[in-house]
């Protein structure tokens, strides 16, 4: 199959042509807006970064957030830094050159000035927009995809129905050549036997287990029951009983492909097919961390329930428009009153009316027309803006 | 015809994809088969029900695994969910 995307310098392909306006650090999160304001296909991009963090936290965020720059729907990046920020701007643009991408570092030490600085990055993401436009879509190979996949608001339709057919398109992208990546540790407790038994290499199969572990370590550390977290009470409502069951579900969204490696949170794969990445399921944190490892656009298989009544994503309430994500439904259950926030809907399976495979190659169709640009999902179309959120394990200080 | 879903041949449960009622009698897909089991309590669209006894302390296999044990002995077509099954995973009350 084929799609219509921009091709960047560095040979990947985008779905998308934006402009980031990144902060370094969460201090300086209002100037993003104010530079983005009127220029078309800027993206303002603060988050919750600062200095208030240690160790890992911050190595993985200054990961996260030179990955996150250089996803290939971003066209340009206009960084811009404080000066005395543990989160080394200068280290940040140079990991972002690496994409080979236009970036230019702005720095309120250098320049001393508020004002002048918000006026040079109006400039900047005004010269880069304009850049931007001037690029046309070319034809592309679907196996130049990367594809990030997330179940959410589940119940027990999601593993009969929705996480199938998002499996058989994650299957045919890395059949043509292509990535994908699934996550959400939390949610393979009870199914780690399963996924290592994919795995291609023993390496690879321990990295899983030791992700569950430490996960359900931290979990017992609490000194409670995971069960009202996990399954969450939407779940339990929904049919899901045990964490194994939910996770047993959830992992047929990956497909059948063999598991090519386990990646760190926001961590570029090394190769193509198919990888875990051991990171939070919540879906705010989950879709920074997806983005910054390249994915292009993710599909997102949900129950129904009160969490498919929200006109964004569970746990996701505000745009993230980086990374187009297309809703996707297979619960008939009190479908209609959520039809016009739904992007593709496959109870149509449940109803009797096309089988998994008949969906799968529906869902393929939608995805070429969202990656072409000749279609935009409801969760790109949203207008309620918050900070990214990247993943913190150890204390805010 | 109400109707229902086993995951795996070696299931010990079915999940509903119709609500139904008490003693309604439900197609049963289990592969390439289809059976017919009587449920014996009203029970929700998406939840799962026993499809032959469960003892307590047996394990409640959906998918061909393990997805929880039953702290109740559950007959044949009654409801299994939070109140007869309990989790073996993140246990942190327990450790």
């Amino acid at each position: 199959m084929r799609f219509q995307g921009y091709r960047r310098r560095n040979g990947a392909i985008g779905i998308r042509n934006i402009v980031a306006v990144i902060p370094c650090t969460a201090c300086i999160n209002e100037l993003p807006k104010i530079i983005a304001q009127g220029i078309p296909s800027a993206l303002p991009m603060g988050h919750n970064l600062s200095c208030s963090h240690l160790g890992s936290d911050l190595e993985r965020s200054t990961r996260t957030l030179a990955n996150l720059a250089g996803n290939p729907n971003i066209y340009g990046v206009v960084l811009l830094g404080m000066g005395c920020e543990q989160m080394s701007p200068e280290r940040i643009y140079q990991d972002i050159l690496k994409f080979e991408k236009p970036a230019e570092l702005l720095i309120l030490r250098d320049l001393g000035d508020w004002n002048k600085l918000a006026e040079n990055g109006k400039k900047v993401a005004a010269r880069m927009s304009e850049e931007a436009a001037r690029l046309e879509r070319v034809e592309a190979e679907f196996g130049e995809i990367t594809l990030g996949i997330k179940c959410g608001g589940s119940d027990t339709t999601s593993g009969v129905v929705s996480n199938p057919v998002a499996g058989i398109v994650a299957d045919r992208i890395i059949q043509e050549g292509g990535t994908a990546i699934f996550t959400e540790t939390p949610e393979i407790l009870g199914a780690e036997h399963v996924l290592a038994r994919r795995a291609v290499t023993k390496d690879v199969a321990d990295k899983v287990f030791e992700a569950a572990r430490t996960t359900e370590r931290r979990i017992d550390e609490m000194g409670v029951d995971l069960r009202g977290s996990e399954p969450t009470p939407a779940n339990i409502e929904g049919g899901l009983t045990t964490i194994e069951e939910k996770s047993l579900g959830a992992i047929i969204k990956a497909g059948s492909a063999p598991l090519q490696g386990v990646l760190n949170y926001g961590e570029r794969p090394s190769g193509k097919g198919l990888y875990f990445m051991d990171g939070p399921a919540r879906t705010a944190e989950l879709l920074v961390g997806t983005a910054a490892a390249g994915c292009h656009l993710m599909i997102f298989s949900m129950g129904g329930g009160l969490p498919s009544l929200l006109p964004m994503l569970p746990a996701a309430p505000a745009r993230f428009p980086v990374m187009p994500v297309i809703k996707m439904s297979g619960n008939p259950d009190g479908y209609e009153k959520r039809k016009d926030i739904i992007d593709i809907y496959v109870g149509s399976v449940i109803e009797g009316e096309e089988t998994i495979q008949q969906a799968g190659e529906r869902l393929l169709r939608e995805f070429v027309q969202v990656a072409s640009g000749k279609k935009q999902t409801h969760f790109e179309r949203g207008t309620y803006e918050e900070p990214l959120l990247i993943q913190i394990d150890g204390p805010s200080l | 015809m109400k109707k229902a879903i086993v995951m795996d041949q070696k299931d010990n449960v079915a999940t509903l994809l119709t609500d139904v009622d008490k003693d309604d009698v439900v197609e049963v897909r289990v592969g390439e088969k289809v059976t017919e089991v009587k449920v014996r309590e009203k029970i929700q669209f998406g939840h799962k029900f026993a499809m032959e006894r469960i003892n307590k302390g047996q394990n409640v296999m959906k998918y061909g695994e393990v997805i929880g044990q039953a702290t109740q002995d559950i007959s044949k077509g009654y409801h299994v969910h939070i109140h007869n099954v309990e989790s073996f995973r993140g246990r942190g009350d327990l450790a």
